[in-house]
């Protein structure tokens, strides 16, 4: 979750992806045997008349299946801003939805905020327009990229 | 053969070693059995112990070897060795064969104990809550047994007897030496009858028969206890089962008998007050003062009280309902009419309106409860 | 231009208590999850005693049956889903994220749920007992048909169990998530340290064995009010089924709470002998196969329920099978602790505790796996003795042993090692004097779960009665002993542990920051 790569001087970028450990083949083994073996033991108490385990091994099988789908989806998460002479550009990726912000680079501000769920909020504000980053970091991480940012906006363009 | 015997001495010798422990209060093992299973069993429960005694010493003693002379503080030093395929292999397959060595003995004394073909005699046994039912099917006698220790004893008002709570009114007798069969059954809820030193337990389920049996090799008594949760008065159904000679079993199976022959009642008769009132006592003793408390003040909200209860002291026919078929409201009030005669019935009604602090004078006859069970 | 509030080093987060309730937080919601287990540890023991205050004599004193019924069903029930599950639950939450170099649980937000919903089940749990009738008075296998003639307190215990259960599957996913997908880079799955593995093989049986439970009690529930059959003999219903789907959950239910605290002694164990864990590969295999074992065995638990006599032998053969991994579990330990250079702090003490008093209920495992010999033991105090070897020396010490091991790393304080040990010695003296007598009343025979009890097993009641007073009040000590950590405890160093070698104190400083890794380390 928390791979940071920066590239430095005029054209600033910096990525940030997940780091996934477990391979689509493990997934499929853990989540798809975890299913099958509930299943089969609602089956099977259904047949000696038993049959309210079923729906509830039905319940879990999509709880099971809600966490690999999210899993899956957000394999390919990222993030990259890049800050060239007159823009910041943030584009990001969250599961399906693919956004692409382009600031204005001088007028841009980087903002913390901390909400009341203990989350630590950063984002840049151009004209009251507020575009969020740092999704996939943890808080520490996202403050101290904020830092970098802040940073690289306040050189000089030139250097 | 040689192993059994060995086995005994080994146990019998154990026994001997420690007279002081032997003595009834600090019984440190199953107690001697009366039949050839139970002996069997314990046999069984020796040599497990034995084996795994051997075990236990084996292993800790390398634990406690290494406690004492591994340490840091006598300045032993760390080696880092951590995989041996040998090893592995080795304590894997060890306790295989010794498991092998205990399944074997075990698979024959349990094809014993659950062989229950060719018995002499069977006897029903019902659980209820709280007592037990006895039926002998070959020889048509049928009674119950309930716990005989008075509440007085329990509350700790009175001395406690030598045989508290494992005493009952009516003891299950059988003749020694006689295969006897148990069928196990309930009435309520799950109980489970057993008698150790018969090498006994069967759980008695509602609707289901079982069976298990025992051929007891010595007279005597032999108590045991409800073991399996069936509520509030779990702990106060015992089991008493007397075994007797041959001679000494007919005897009692005549008097049972006529016993029973007594006891029935002529239907035409108008019984009094009074005379319903003290067989009701009885009745109300036996059945119905574990819930409802020797002072009919029962125990609200679940066990209601008699004295000037709205059922107790309303219309008769409300009443011998209840008994008779229990409540549909409060699924503790158990149905008595398939349990009791409709003597037994109509004198705990009259008993219970005309005592524990009632005084309605009026007195229920057995002919209306006949009417109420059609 | 704005002012922008900026933290560079650890910002501060929310405090009061709202930070509790909203935290996503692994750590946060780890402690939450040990504080809410110690306190149900607390009212389970307090049940405890009330039970073994009328077991001190024989005769009525203290209680009437009824209640003593409900005081032995709540004390299971919450020892069981209140105080070992969580706590367990609870190390999870704080070790595993550390432990594979993740920043946190894959799914916080649902972390945080899993935990809150703990607190309404145990209020109906308690509630229960107040609630006309009482709690329900049915053991906490909360067999059929008894069931059917309990009060309302029995439905607020099932509806406790479904709100546990949901608790139980929701967390299971989260950890399963986290430690497929959420390794250090170079983590493999054979490099995670064994209490990972543990729980990975735990979460498994947890999601595998819940749904069985929730179907079992909906049953229960709707046998009670809405006029089904499924365990009513009288409607065509059998109340043994309920016993094989109870059990069918509840033998794994027993590694559920077995498998993590082997988990925590094969941490602590290596750290203080300083030398390597022995036979990883093996320990990780044993503790796969007792897991796909206890779904095989269910029924030895109902030997006397008068099963066909070659289903008898059949789970006969495979309860002995288990003997065989467990056997191997504890060889592994003993050759771990063999030539290294042993140190015996506080949860060291406990972990050796657990070695020895765990295999004890073992053994006693294995005599009450014969049949023949069950028939005589089964639903005595030996069983009793057997299963409270198996959770309170077993469970219940490995989670002390964890506690003590890792309270440095969460607080940044050392515990007073003095009291530490004078903790371990009360807990392994009490805990001896209160249940090894137990078993000796249960071979003379003497049931469980009643409330009175013939005068041959006074004596060994009575001292049985004591030592659990004795216990009781041991783990007053170990309150004190935390509270003096947290307020006063000298300050820990970086490594406080010599031969402790897992991430959490490799790569993390002392006491672990609020989250653990900003960039993943790289395991060699």
């Amino acid at each position: 979750m928390w791979t940071v790569a920066a590239g430095e001087g005029a054209q600033f970028a910096i990525v940030s992806r997940r780091n996934n450990s477990s391979s689509q083949h493990a997934r499929l083994l853990v989540f798809g045997s975890l299913g099958l073996f509930t299943l089969s033991v609602g089956i099977g108490f259904a047949l000696i008349g038993a049959w309210p385990v079923m729906p509830f091994a039905g319940i879990e099988c999509v709880a099971l299946f809600l966490a690999y789908r999210w899993l899956q989806s957000h394999d390919d998460d990222f993030e990259l801003i890049t800050i060239d002479a007159d823009h910041v550009v943030v584009q990001a990726r969250d599961g399906s939805k693919v956004e692409r912000h382009q600031l204005n680079r001088h007028w841009a501000q980087v903002v913390t905020e901390e909400s009341p769920g203990g989350r630590v909020r950063v984002f840049l504000r151009v004209h009251g327009r507020e575009v969020d980053f740092g999704r996939l970091l943890v808080d520490d991480a996202r403050l101290s990229l904020a830092k970098r940012l802040r940073e690289q906006l306040s050189r000089p363009v030139d250097s | 053969m040689r192993l059994k015997a060995f086995l005994r001495l080994l146990g019998s010798g154990a026994a001997l070693l420690l007279p002081a422990v032997a003595v009834a209060e600090w019984r440190l093992n199953l107690k001697p059995a009366a039949t050839a299973i139970g002996r069997d069993i314990y046999d069984l429960h020796t040599l497990v112990m034995i084996i795994i005694t051997v075990i236990f010493i084996g292993v800790f003693g390398f634990m406690f070897y290494a406690i004492v002379k591994h340490r840091k503080s006598v300045g032993h030093k760390a080696e880092q060795f951590h995989e041996s395929t040998t090893v592995e292999i080795i304590w894997t397959v060890i306790p295989v064969f010794i498991l092998i060595g205990m399944a074997w003995p075990a698979t024959k004394a349990l094809l014993t104990l659950r062989d229950t073909s060719a018995p002499d005699m069977t006897i029903k046994v019902t659980g209820y809550q709280w007592k037990w039912g006895y039926e002998y099917l070959d020889d048509g006698i049928q009674f119950y047994s309930t716990l005989a220790t008075p509440r007085e004893q329990i509350q700790g008002d009175d001395e406690k007897g030598e045989n508290y709570l494992l005493e009952v009114d009516n003891p299950l007798v059988v003749p020694v030496g006689k295969k006897v069969r148990i069928l196990t059954t309930a009435n309520d809820v799950l109980h489970a009858w057993f008698v150790q030193e018969l090498a006994v337990k069967q759980d008695a389920i509602p609707g289901f028969i079982r069976d298990t049996w025992f051929r007891a090799e010595r007279t005597g008594t032999f108590r045991g206890q409800c073991a399996e949760l069936c509520g509030k008065e779990h702990g106060f159904m015992p089991i008493v089962v007397k075994v007797v000679s041959e001679d000494d079993y007919r005897g009692w199976v005549e008097t049972k008998k006529a016993g029973t022959a007594v006891k029935a009642f002529d239907p035409g008769k108008t019984y009094s007050v009074a005379e319903l009132r003290s067989t009701g006592e009885g009745v109300y003793n036996t059945h119905c003062v574990a819930c409802h408390q020797t002072d009919g003040g029962g125990m609200p909200p679940t066990f209601p009280a008699i004295t000037g209860g709205k059922i107790a002291t309303g219309p008769t026919t409300g009443h011998i309902d209840i008994v008779v078929n229990g409540s549909k409201k409060n699924p503790m009030m158990a149905a008595w009419g398939p349990q009791l005669t409709d003597v037994e019935i109509a004198a705990v009604i009259t008993y219970q309106r005309n005592a524990l602090g009632n005084a309605l004078g009026d007195a229920v006859q057995p002919g209306a409860i006949a009417a109420a069970r059609k | 231009m704005e002012a922008v509030h900026e933290h560079d080093h650890g910002h501060d987060h929310p405090s009061g208590i709202m930070r509790w309730v909203t935290t996503t937080n692994h750590k946060d919601i780890g402690t939450m999850y040990l504080w809410f287990s110690f306190t149900m540890f607390l009212v389970g023991g307090v049940m405890a005693l009330v039970i073994r205050a009328e077991l001190f004599q024989p005769g009525l004193q203290v209680v009437e049956p009824e209640f003593f019924n409900q005081m032995t069903t709540l004390h299971g029930l919450i020892m069981v889903f209140g105080a070992i599950m969580p706590a367990f639950v609870g190390f999870a939450n704080w070790q595993i994220p550390m432990m594979i170099g993740a920043p946190d649980m894959a799914f916080p937000r649902m972390n945080n749920w899993s935990f809150w919903l703990l607190p309404p089940a145990a209020m109906l749990l308690v509630i229960s007992m107040f609630v006309p009738g009482g709690s329900a008075g049915v053991g906490w296998t909360l067999y059929a048909p008894l069931t059917v003639q309990q009060g309302m307190g029995m439905d607020l215990v099932i509806f406790a169990v479904h709100i546990l259960g949901m608790s139980s599957i929701m967390g299971s996913i989260n950890i399963i998530t986290t430690i497929l997908n959420m390794r250090a880079p170079g983590m493999t799955m054979m490099k995670m340290p064994l209490f990972v593995w543990t729980w990975l093989i735990t979460a498994y049986l947890l999601i595998a064995a819940m749904p069985v439970l929730a179907g079992a009690v909906t049953m229960t529930l709707t046998d009670r009010h809405f006029g089904t059959n499924f365990f009513n003999a009288a409607g065509g219903g059998d109340p043994v089924l309920f016993q094989h789907i109870f059990w069918f959950f509840g033998h794994p239910e027993v590694y559920i709470i077995a498998i993590p605290a082997f988990g925590v002694v094969s941490q602590v164990l290596p750290a203080f002998s300083r030398k390597p864990l022995f036979g990883y590969a093996s320990m990780v295999y044993a503790t796969a196969s007792i897991a796909i074992l206890s779904f095989l065995v269910w029924a030895h638990h109902m030997y006397t329920v008068g099963m066909p006599v070659e289903a008898q032998l059949y789970y006969m053969f495979a309860t002995m099978l288990i003997a065989v991994p467990t056997g191997v579990k504890v060889f592994n330990w003993v050759a771990t602790m063999w030539k290294g250079s042993l140190t015996f702090e506080t949860p060291m003490l406990f972990a050796i505790g657990f070695l020895f008093l765990f295999t004890l209920g073992g053994f006693t495992g294995l005599v009450l796996s014969l049949t023949p010999v069950d028939v005589q033991l089964h639903d005595t105090y030996y069983v009793v003795a057997h299963f409270h070897y198996v959770m309170v020396a077993g469970a219940l010490f490995s989670a002390f042993a964890g506690v003590y091991f890792w309270l440095p790393k969460w607080i940044g304080k050392m515990y007073d090692e003095k009291l530490g040990k004078l903790h371990f010695w009360l807990s392994i003296i009490f805990f001896n004097v209160t249940f090894f007598v137990q078993h000796f009343s249960g071979l003379a025979g003497m049931p469980r779960r009643i409330p009175d009890y013939a005068l041959q097993f006074a004596d060994f009641n009575m001292i049985s009665s004591i030592g659990a007073f004795g216990f009781g009040l041991s783990q007053l000590l170990f309150l004190y002993i935390l509270v003096k950590a947290i307020r006063s405890g000298e300050k820990a160093p970086e490594k406080p542990w010599e031969g402790a070698d897992t991430l959490e104190w490799t790569h993390l400083p002392t006491p672990a920051p609020y989250h653990s890794f900003e960039t993943p380390p790289t395991v060699k």
